[in-house]
């Protein structure tokens, strides 16, 4: 076994197992398990939220984009960090703990009734199971990486990828994960940035430093991917509209996105979490989509594609304990994600479509009883078919798109109006236009429209607003709950 | 030194863009929320 995994696996044995001995009898019932007794502070709560959407959309997939779309994919983390957190943090967040409510489709249910609710539990619960997958594989794939292949891919990587991801939460759920996360994105930011550094060293070691990278650039005239202004079509198309669209509309839906925010101690520790949480994402890619830059202007490494650009240089150009660092890094990024969608999916089964919807009597012991053991049937649920398929991204961006409706509906019934007719319509309509677009795209469908996410996003927006305009409905959920709030209180 | 640049680039980027999310949060937010 090649040594970066020794290190890789003596930092996680220690953090993980470390933190899972810390919680063993710690965690007494569900609500220890599920919101950690509430009791998170902020940089907590900031930690674990930089590291919910931080998989490996901001470090592999960016490398490997960055090779045709340059330095300007780091707009990602900055629309990650710098919009979607703030949004999460000041306004969602704390709207829902206003509504004191445990789970996010118990929202919903407050303004169209149970079924709406029920649906978000079951659809939501199914499609971030579909996104866990490529998390998996992803995990999978830089433990195979930067192991230069000694595990077998099929089915060993995507197994340790299994079991790293159940461990991260099942034994002290929220608590553990918070933990953990706060070690992760201090170890992945500095890691990630000394493995930066060492790239640094090695280009002026063996090259002409930074400045051959920009030579190189400018030799092929492609200056421009060293720059981070400088928009093109392909840009918006492929990087900031779809990362823009799919966090804040569809991550905003989902359990796993507020698992620190109802775990955090009050709402004020939740704002409190905002330039943090904006920080460590926003800064998170950096390193990687660099060193994938400085990689592809080594000629051995380019002929390997784009995609193992960064696991090669660090094959072949760094000590094996910075190797063993980036794979802690790499794994911080991609499980932390895996595992959030495995206990927000686990909390909302449990809470939502066990106890809400099948056997309302449930006793708080049951449910806790039910919670561990519906974490493993979850990340089965991701485990198994990524060890048969591939993840193809029209289905990964279809999985997204059942999120983009339900978002819309919910942030109306928020803060305008609560018409059940018209949001039934709206997720009816939009779930159809998903699966046409997705299986059956339309000839017509001109350029970027041919993406499923698009029509989906644009018929949502243009639905639910025209047809509360036309349908009666009662007034937006915040007001009334407010104005119900003060009623009690004169 | 590009590469300090970009990074400057970049990070300040996140912090306007929360920055400006923050502020108009401030504006809007009715009832004296505390920070």
């Amino acid at each position: 076994m090649s040594s970066p995994i020794i290190y890789a696996a003596i930092y996680f044995i220690i953090v993980v197992f470390g933190s899972c001995f810390y919680f063993r009898g710690k965690v007494k019932n569900v609500d220890d398990f599920t919101t950690g007794g509430k009791t998170l502070k902020w940089y907590m709560v900031a930690s674990g939220l930089a590291l919910i959407p931080l998989g490996s959309g901001h470090t592999m997939n960016l490398w490997e984009a960055s090779a045709g779309l340059g330095a300007g994919v780091l707009f990602w983390p900055v629309i990650v960090g710098g919009i979607f957190l703030p949004l999460a943090t000041l306004w969602f967040g704390p709207w829902l703990r206003e509504l004191n409510v445990q789970t996010f489709p118990e929202s919903l249910e407050m303004q169209f009734g149970p079924a709406m609710g029920y649906l978000n539990g079951a659809v939501n619960t199914a499609t971030w199971t579909g996104i866990c997958m490529g998390e998996t594989l992803a995990t999978g794939g830089a433990i195979y990486g930067l192991t230069g292949g000694a595990i077998p891919f099929k089915p060993w990587c995507i197994i340790i990828a299994f079991v790293l991801i159940m461990v991260y939460v099942i034994f002290g759920g929220v608590l553990q994960y918070s933990i953990v996360s706060t070690v992760n994105a201090t170890v992945m930011i500095v890691g990630s940035y000394i493995a930066l550094i060492m790239t640094g060293g090695w280009l002026s070691a063996n090259a002409m430093g930074w400045t051959g990278v920009v030579e190189h650039y400018t030799a092929l005239d492609q200056a421009w991917k060293l720059e981070i202004f400088r928009f093109s079509p392909d840009l918006f198309f492929q990087i900031i509209i779809p990362v823009a669209v799919l966090h804040i509309t569809a991550a905003a839906v989902t359990q796993g996105v507020y698992i620190p925010i109802f775990a955090a101690k009050s709402t004020q520790e939740v704002r409190k979490a905002t330039f943090l949480a904006a920080c460590i994402n926003g800064m998170s890619s950096f390193p990687w989509v660099l060193m994938g830059l400085a990689a592809m202007t080594i000629p051995s490494i380019a002929a390997g594609g784009a995609k193992l650009s960064v696991i090669n240089h660090a094959l072949q150009n760094l000590p094996a304990p910075i190797v063993g660092l980036l794979m802690v890094c790499l794994l911080a990024a991609t499980l932390s994600t895996g595992s959030s969608v495995m206990l927000g999916n686990a909390t909302v089964i449990v809470n939502v479509i066990l106890k809400r919807a099948c056997f309302p009597n449930m006793k708080p012991e049951t449910e806790f009883k039910l919670m561990r053991p519906m974490i493993i049937v979850c990340g089965l649920a991701a485990c198994v078919p990524a060890l048969v398929a591939p993840m193809i991204f029209p289905i990964f961006l279809w999985c997204f798109s059942f999120g983009i409706p339900m978002f819309f509906v919910w942030l109306v019934g928020m803060v305008w109006k609560c018409s059940k007719a018209a949001a039934w319509i709206t997720i009816l309509v939009t779930y159809l236009i998903n699966f046409i677009w997705t299986f059956a795209t339309p000839s017509w469908a001109p350029g970027p429209f041919a993406l499923n996410m698009y029509p989906v996003t644009v018929s949502a927006i243009v639905l639910i607003i025209v047809l509360n305009a036309i349908l009666p409905g009662e007034t937006g959920l915040l007001k009334r709950h407010r104005a119900a709030q003060a009623s009690k209180a004169a | 030194m590009w590469v300090f640049g970009l990074f400057v680039q970049e990070f300040l980027m996140a912090l306007v863009f929360s920055g400006i999310i923050y502020l108009i949060w401030r504006i809007t937010s009715s009832n004296g929320q505390k920070w």
